[in-house]
């Protein structure tokens, strides 16, 4: 499955691009769910194994690393917070959004 | 018993070159200090229809009961006056140093009355005040000021100056301090009404905190949550630390929040040139602290301009990378620090400035503005430029944007019909700080409702942008929008650092406070003082005339904004107007915004009912 990942803020300077494709497939353990469609955390694995310049260090373990925001994407329907990426299914043509935080001020 | 605050308030009368001492009374300390006691001197003296460049009008400069302490990020000063701009009552920070030095002189604050009969300087030296001719720096740039201040008075002043903006009475001219700006709402041109270029202050007092042991605990309790902030790498104050405020330009666009073409648009193309990432990349890059500040969020960048010389400049704010980036549709980094040069050099709010420039651009590709010698256009660094340059000298079609957008498009729209005024992207004249209504629903009840205009200080702005909270919806954000304003108001009675609160949680306030004065105040009173104040500021502005057709949003509010990122999103009126209804609802306020009297009662503000005149 083609996964496309937006890279916001810090990960957008870290990986040197806004954008990257990956195809993903589920891996099994506690990112494969019972579909056996690749989830948002076997994406996110995917991703740091392909980030170039390194780990972008969005994960600790199976959860994303405090201040990390990770977004659904998908056409038509906006965009969803997501909190927790293991066991959380791909939606069907969702971009994964990363970013870091911003406040007013 | 000695604590933090000196209880004593230099008060300058300017026509008449008298200085004399205030002491602080109990019904004054109750307002602990900062915006506090800037709102209280202000209503209780200041007539709401006055006109703001009048001498009856006063500027009062105050500090909190944590200024010049051990306390982290507690450096800020703040004005309060009658804003020029807004006609609303204003309050305005700035950090840097001088916050702390006027309370080493051994006060805790100033108030400027009347008016000079020639433009002075005033020397404030623990305590004592001096008034110096101001002819030598007349026309003179603010950091030009400053140097003049630390030549003739010593290095070691601490200082506040206006530019060119500030003396010819532009509606949105801020007020330097050094490194820092007193930025929004026209405090500059006040101070110019006064005929004061500039103030120096030199403090050699001691200060003392009322219980040391328990303050310095608390001290060190809190210093530990801001290195531990500072340590972790995708922590928002750790990056502020690390690239300044613009470190989450990319999130905003990402979300198609990020104002765009004059709010026309939510995404940006070249926003990652010119966000905190693209300046610490691209450019030699210096954090600056305040005083007793671990997070240096302030940068200082060299650039090569495009005439080929070599400069530091203060890096531009998050808030200027809107205003002056994005939303006049300028990508270029070095074009943008210009601007933001200019806007420093004269003395003008980066913001409102940059959405006055935003309109005229819009206007003028409509073919109802021109400027002879500037071809108008967005993107275009010198139409940027030189559109600010003209509002500085109030030349040409400056001097229309010299009055603020709302009141420019007024001035427009009897030529070119009401259709233009739904472009001046402002509340209450004041411009709208770098977030879109539309996209941000709780945050646009914010602007609508702030009672000096468009203000991003009190706004759910966090939870909405970062999906803590539906950005979309307008569910419960009544509530949680009072709830933010009166609690940084609250805040703002101890004038701390907008982001000390990212990392400090609100009940630790009222302990500092308790160990730095002596003063005990419980959560709950200290929240309630918060939203106390935030209705005598809504009883002073109703006095000016102000009312519920200024809690509106500009027509452009009530359109889709443009690209694919930000969904569509709009505000429908009547989804507004319900928004508004309850908010009044829940601060206890009539259908229009005027505060009931069982709710002046409950905060002790019964005697005030007058001042609203309705």
């Amino acid at each position: 499955m083609t996964v496309r990942f937006e890279l916001l803020a810090l990960f957008r300077h870290k990986a040197g691009t806004g954008e990257i494709e990956l195809e993903v497939v589920p891996a099994g353990g506690r990112g494969e769910n019972a579909a056996g469609i690749p989830t948002v955390l076997d994406a996110l694995r995917c991703l740091e194994q392909r980030a170039e310049a390194g780990s972008l260090g969005a994960l600790e373990g199976d959860r994303l690393r405090k201040g990390v925001l990770l977004f659904g994407r998908s056409p038509g329907a906006g965009m969803r917070r997501i909190l927790e990426p293991a066991g959380e299914p791909l939606g069907p043509a969702e971009t994964l959004v990363l970013s870091t935080a911003m406040e007013g001020g | 018993m000695p604590g933090s605050m000196h209880d004593r308030i230099i008060r300058i009368d300017l026509t008449n070159r008298k200085v004399s001492e205030q002491p602080v009374d109990e019904e004054l300390g109750s307002y602990l200090g900062g915006m506090g006691y800037g709102t209280k001197i202000l209503v209780d003296e200041v007539p709401p229809g006055v006109d703001p460049l009048a001498p009856e009008n006063l500027l009062v400069l105050t500090v909190g009961p944590l200024t010049g302490t051990m306390a982290p990020m507690h450096p800020q000063s703040c004005v309060v006056t009658k804003s020029p701009l807004s006609g609303t009552i204003l309050n305005s920070y700035a950090g840097g140093f001088l916050g702390a030095e006027i309370k080493f002189a051994g006060i805790d604050g100033l108030v400027l009355a009347g008016r000079a009969s020639e433009w002075v300087l005033l020397l404030v030296e623990d305590g004592r005040v001096s008034f110096h001719s101001a002819e030598a720096v007349m026309g003179l740039a603010t950091g030009e000021t400053e140097a003049y201040m630390k030549r003739l008075f010593g290095p070691d002043v601490r200082t506040l100056s206006i530019g060119r903006a500030g003396e010819k009475a532009v509606a949105m001219a801020s007020v330097f301090s050094e490194t820092r700006v007193f930025g929004r709402g026209g405090a500059g041109a006040v101070l110019g009404s006064k005929r004061v270029k500039g103030i120096a202050v030199r403090g050699t007092r001691g200060l003392e905190v009322a219980r040391p042991e328990e303050f310095a605990a608390l001290v060190r309790e809190n210093m530990e949550l801001i290195r531990k902030a500072c340590a972790e790498e995708y922590n928002l104050v750790g990056m502020f630390s690390r690239v300044g405020t613009g470190a989450g330009m990319g999130l905003v666009n990402g979300r198609g929040g990020l104002a765009t073409r004059n709010h026309e648009y939510g995404t940006f193309a070249g926003a990652a040139e010119i966000d905190g990432f693209a300046y610490a990349k691209n450019f030699y890059t210096r954090p600056i602290a305040c005083f007793g500040c671990p997070v240096h969020c302030g940068m200082l960048h060299t650039f090569r301009r495009h005439d080929g010389s070599d400069s530091w400049l203060r890096g531009p704010e998050y808030e200027t990378m809107y205003s002056l980036g994005s939303d006049v549709l300028n990508g270029d980094p070095v074009a943008l620090a210009e601007a933001n040069q200019v806007c420093e050099e004269y003395g003008m709010d980066t913001l409102t400035a940059g959405v006055a420039v935003a309109w005229a651009l819009e206007m003028a590709e409509e073919g109802l503005l021109r400027e002879p010698g500037l071809a108008l256009s967005f993107g275009d660094r010198e139409a940027i430029l030189g559109l600010l340059h003209k509002m500085g000298e109030r030349e040409g079609i400056g001097d229309l944007l010299a009055e603020g957008p709302k009141r420019a498009a007024e001035r427009l729209a009897a030529q070119a019909g009401a259709g233009v005024l739904g472009r001046a992207m402002q509340i209450k004249n004041s411009g709208f700080a770098a977030w879109m209504p539309r996209r941000m629903k709780g945050t646009g009840l914010a602007f609508a409702t702030s009672n000096r205009g468009a203000c991003h200080k009190r706004a759910p702005i966090g939870a909405e942008i970062t999906g803590q909270i539906d950005m979309g919806s307008t569910e419960g954000k009544a509530v949680l929008v009072k709830e933010i304003q009166d609690r940084v108001n609250a805040i703002f009675t101890l004038i701390s650092c907008r982001f000390h609160e990212f990392v400090t949680p609100v009940e630790v306030y009222p302990r500092l406070v308790a160990a730095a004065t002596g003063r005990c105040v419980s959560p709950a009173e200290f929240l309630r003082l918060g939203e106390r104040i935030w209705n005598l500021e809504r009883l002073f502005n109703l006095g000016a005339g102000l009312g519920r057709a200024d809690d509106g949003l500009p027509e452009r509010c009530y359109e889709p904004i443009k690209g694919e990122s930000s969904e569509g999103a709009v505000f429908g009126r009547e989804e507004f107007e319900s928004m508004l209804d309850e908010y009044y609802e829940v601060r206890g306020w009539d259908r229009e915004g005027v505060p009931t009297e069982a709710k002046l009662r409950e905060l002790g503000l019964a005697s005030y009912r007058g001042l609203a005149g309705r």
